[in-house]
């Protein structure tokens, strides 16, 4: 063995090279990937393109169903329901993701400060933890979103309050796991304060756990999203966001009248949720392989 | 001594990732009435999945046997290819089997009474309270008594070696002709170990069993069996009476592991001049990755390039006594 | 075993006194004269008499005895008057609502458990065979689909388009109520809650009894000659369902917001239609009221099924 790894080699033999591997044999995670890309792509290009207006007003086709001149047809006041639903998408998106990223920030804080904090920090910490888990997450969300108000903002608020827990328990397990390993106590041999072992050491050793939590989160934060819009909190009118677009069928009339109205943004919903978890199932199983006889 | 257990060139085969690979494969042995039969060998060599291949207990969807014929003296027809419904009637009824973990081997949630009393109602058809009373009788025969009510406990109630005690009350209950012991002391203290070990005699002799015992443990395999038969990478690279393999192996695998063993002759032995390794060097080869020629070649010092080049046959050493390998005749 | 309960009794004491902590706290952060939910409209108060109310409820004194007050108040089922619904007491309109809820979550559950026992079950049996797959897929489906899309989807199959069932509601308007009516009514949402709760325990009941499947004791079990019927179900099965007893509680948030888009899509009189109703209307004393009821209810139903659980694992038991 006395050759020079090569670049190309060192880097295959990074776990994360590894996983990555993985998820690309795993046909359903690849499926989701592509499945995702075909949702995304239109939904975040769509303000790029000429002629986009989902707001815009045309009062010759009220209610019509889907025709050449508007693919998914047109709701009450004349707009179109595909330009809706893609800028709702984007709205869905900017939300969801703004709340996973606070919300792993709180987290991932929480459950470093007790696994590395003390007894006590960990007692306060997991109690917190505990209490934010007692309600029922939709109960939560109502509560909350009745304090805070409707709006972009507060609603990213609202989801991010009601995720952190779940990441909060997973970063404490891992990091009491490594806190007995070599190489944290050699880091902190070497004189390595708290921050340094927490940036340098506990955050890249949990990279695995916030990415498959990141991605499963995600999913969840874009149903919290539509389930306030469509309870009537949330992203209000005349802003489209999936959920109140749906809430409009809360009304007989859609309901039974104007199907495409609410099953595009219903279909859209579905299938980027399909696309989420498809991946973040393939993330988890890429990052966590179980070795298996044939 | 008739054949109780015949098994015959058995090839068991189990599908991988890295394609199918033969954990059992070309393996011949019996076991006579009232006879021991030690099965030896390193773990990962194969005796585990042999004793589960003659029970047809492999793993469903991996693993399968793919050659060879298993006769059982009083069944009529091949154990391979017996139909499912007789094979289950064998399973407990004519051939009972014990494994190496009792605390998990026992339904955590049933009375011991119950799982020793389930194969006497399956197998003789007694009544719930038939088969109770039968049970706490089998349980007093392995030195679980009425008195102390252990029927009436579950499996975690009891000590390590009364779970195994238990196991064996399961697996005797029905009055089997053979007996199949998968390690079942290795998890034991090492006093418990010998309680156990006179128990199976004691079983032995009364019920007139055969019993198939497997091991890593030489000391184990003198003290209680008539034959013994040494595996390695799946094939059975030497058989015979332990009292022949013990005063002179004929394998050098047989020879490496049982001077392992501190013993008495060993200093014998070093003065003869025979190179007697305290250990075996190298590993056991991976299933998937078997070298060609003979398995054990990479890791023996007598090897050559025609052990390199092929497998080498089983060889006569006597009437009883078989090997595999090249130079035998030099040990 | 005593010290165990006692122990999971005190736990839960206090996560219900930090929950009434939680929604005391949040209730002080809406807009609003505090005392104003308290004044009953019927009888007319004095200046005087809001004095003293105000004195009662430690308004003029500092934050935590104002919690105790509002606590006490609570426990003696005083939980204010709704700003909606003329007025009526939250405590009255919470007792009329939960029936419904209860029914609907009842029966819902009930089938879902049913339906997820059974599904789960054969896709143990038959893992990785074509029925495993497509019930894997559908249950893949299901985790996706948004609770109110499934509602919605169901009512306008089933009630508008096919007819088979009312379109909403608990009982046809006009019409003295029966039983019969209110059944015919229940069917729809419930099948619907059923099916969309029934995915979680389907797809527990299928990994625990493939894990139990794979234990040592089951291939003894088999080495008996246990018919295969029997190791599945007497076995195997009976080890892995004893979890699925805290299943219920630990699904129940879930199931609680389940229950809460299934009613107001299917316009269900339940206290989920109450919550968001008053949610929608800013009703503070009665959101806060509906839901520290249903947090307390979360948490004892949650202590109830740990208590069982230990009650009937033996190995908890006989310690």
């Amino acid at each position: 063995m006395n050759h020079q790894a090569t670049w190309r080699e060192t880097w295959q033999a990074h776990p994360l090279a590894q996983a990555a591997g993985r998820f690309a044999a795993n046909p359903l995670a690849m499926a989701g990937l592509l499945l995702l890309l075909a949702m995304l792509l239109p939904v975040t290009c769509y303000p790029l393109l000429p002629g986009a207006a989902p707001n815009a007003i045309d009062l010759t086709a009220l209610n019509a169903p889907p025709d050449a001149a508007h693919w998914l047809g047109t709701d009450g006041v004349g707009r179109d329901v595909l330009a809706r639903v893609l800028q709702g998408g984007r709205i869905s998106l900017i939300v969801a993701s703004s709340a996973v990223c606070i919300s792993m920030l709180i987290g991932f804080m929480v459950g470093a400060v007790a696994a590395l904090g003390g007894s006590v920090a960990n007692a306060v910490a997991m109690r917190v933890t505990d209490l934010a888990m007692t309600l029922p997450p939709v109960v939560l969300l109502l509560v909350l979103a009745s304090v805070a108000g409707q709006g972009i903002a507060p609603t990213i608020l609202v989801i991010s309050l009601l995720s952190w827990p779940v990441l909060a328990r997973l970063v404490r397990a891992r990091l009491l796991e490594l806190r007995e390993r070599e190489f944290v106590i050699a880091a902190r041999g070497m004189g390595g304060g708290a921050w340094h072992i927490m940036l340098r050491h506990a955050l890249p050793n949990c990279i695995d756990v916030l990415i498959v939590f990141a991605t499963l989160q995600l999913a969840q934060a874009i149903l919290a999203e539509a389930g306030l819009s469509f309870l009537g909190m949330g992203i209000p009118p005349p802003a489209a966001s999936w959920g109140n677009m749906l809430n409009a069928a809360r009304s007989t009339v859609v309901l039974e009248h104007y199907p495409w109205q609410w099953l595009s943004p219903g279909i859209a919903l579905l299938l980027t949720e399909l696309a989420i978890n498809f991946v973040g199932d393939g993330l988890s199983a890429a990052l966590n392989p179980r070795s298996e006889l044939g | 001594m008739a054949a109780l257990l015949d098994i015959a060139a058995l090839r068991t085969e189990f599908a991988t990732r890295a394609g199918p690979i033969l954990p059992v494969n070309d393996v011949s042995l019996s076991v006579g009435v009232g006879e021991t039969l030690a099965l030896v060998g390193e773990s990962g060599c194969g005796k585990s999945v042999t004793a589960l291949s003659i029970l047809r207990l492999l793993p469903r969807r991996i693993g399968r046997i793919a050659g060879g014929s298993i006769r059982l003296h009083g069944i009529d027809g091949d154990l391979v290819t017996l139909p499912e419904d007789r094979m289950r009637h064998v399973r407990g009824g004519a051939i009972g089997m014990i494994f190496q973990e009792p605390a998990t081997c026992l339904n955590p949630l049933l009375k011991v009474g119950e799982q020793v009393a389930e194969p006497l109602r399956i197998h003789r058809g007694l009544s719930h309270g038939e088969a109770a009373r039968a049970a706490e009788a089998t349980l007093a025969s392995v030195g679980l008594p009425g008195e102390d009510h252990q029927a009436g406990r579950y499996p975690h109630q009891l000590s390590g070696g009364m779970r195994q005690r238990a196991m064996i009350a399961v697996a005797l209950a029905c009055h089997p002709r053979l007996l199949i012991a998968d390690e079942p002391t290795t998890a034991l203290d090492v006093t418990i170990q010998a309680q156990i070990i006179e128990l199976l005699r004691g079983l032995q002799h009364e019920l007139g069993m055969g019993l198939l015992f497997i091991t890593h443990n030489f000391a184990l395999v003198a003290d209680l069996a008539h034959r013994m038969a040494v595996m390695y990478a799946g094939r059975i690279v030497e058989h015979g009476p332990v009292a022949a393999v013990f005063a002179r192996p004929r394998h050098p695998y047989t020879h490496g592991l049982l001077a392992c063993m501190p013993r008495l002759g060993m200093a014998h032995r070093l003065r003869a001049g025979h190179q007697t390794l305290p250990t075996i060097a190298g590993a056991v080869p991976r299933l998937d990755a078997l070298p060609a020629g003979c398995s054990f070649a990479p890791r023996c010092v007598l090897a050559t390039d025609a052990c390199r080049r092929e497998t080498p046959a089983l060889a006569e050493v006597s009437a009883e006594h078989a090997v595999r390998c090249l130079r035998w005749s030099e040990l | 075993m005593l010290y165990f309960i006692a122990r999971r009794v005190a736990a839960a004491g206090l996560m219900l006194v930090a929950l009434s902590v939680l929604m005391f706290g949040l209730l002080r952060l809406t807009p609003g004269d505090p005392v104003s939910a308290y004044i009953d409209p019927a009888v007319p108060m004095s200046e005087a008499d809001i004095a003293a109310l105000r004195h009662r409820l430690g308004l003029d004194r500092s934050l935590p005895v104002q919690y105790l007050a509002w606590a006490e108040a609570a426990i003696h089922g005083d939980l204010g008057y709704s700003t909606q619904h003329e007025r009526a007491p939250v405590r009255a309109l919470i007792a009329e609502r939960a029936g419904p809820t209860l029914l609907l979550m009842g029966s819902g559950l009930l089938l879902a458990t049913i339906g997820g026992l059974l599904f789960g079950i054969i896709s143990a049996v038959r893992a990785n065979d074509w029925l495993d797959i497509i019930l894997a897929s559908l249950s893949a489906l299901g985790i996706s689909a948004p609770v109110f899309l499934v509602a919605l989807i169901g009512l306008f199959v089933f009630a508008v388009r096919l007819g088979w069932a009312p379109a909403g509601g608990i009982a046809t308007p006009g019409v003295p109520v029966t039983a019969g009516d209110v059944l015919a009514h229940l069917v729809l949402p419930a099948a619907v809650f059923a099916i969309t709760q029934m995915t979680m325990t389907m797809r527990f009941v299928r990994g625990a009894l493939l894990e139990a499947l794979g234990q040592d004791y089951v291939r003894t079990a088999r080495a008996k000659g246990v018919a295969e019927l029997s190791v599945i179900l007497k076995h195997a099965l009976r080890n892995a369902l004893l979890p699925v007893v805290t299943l219920v509680g630990a699904n129940l948030g879930a199931a609680v917001g389940g229950a809460i888009f299934i009613e107001s899509v299917f316009n269900w009189p339940g206290m989920g239609l109450l919550l968001v109703n008053a949610v929608e209307a800013r009703d503070y004393p009665l959101i806060m009221g509906a839901a520290l009821v249903i947090g307390a209810f979360v948490l004892i139903v949650n202590l109830l099924t740990d208590l069982l659980y230990a009650a009937i694992d033996p190995r908890i038991a006989l310690r």
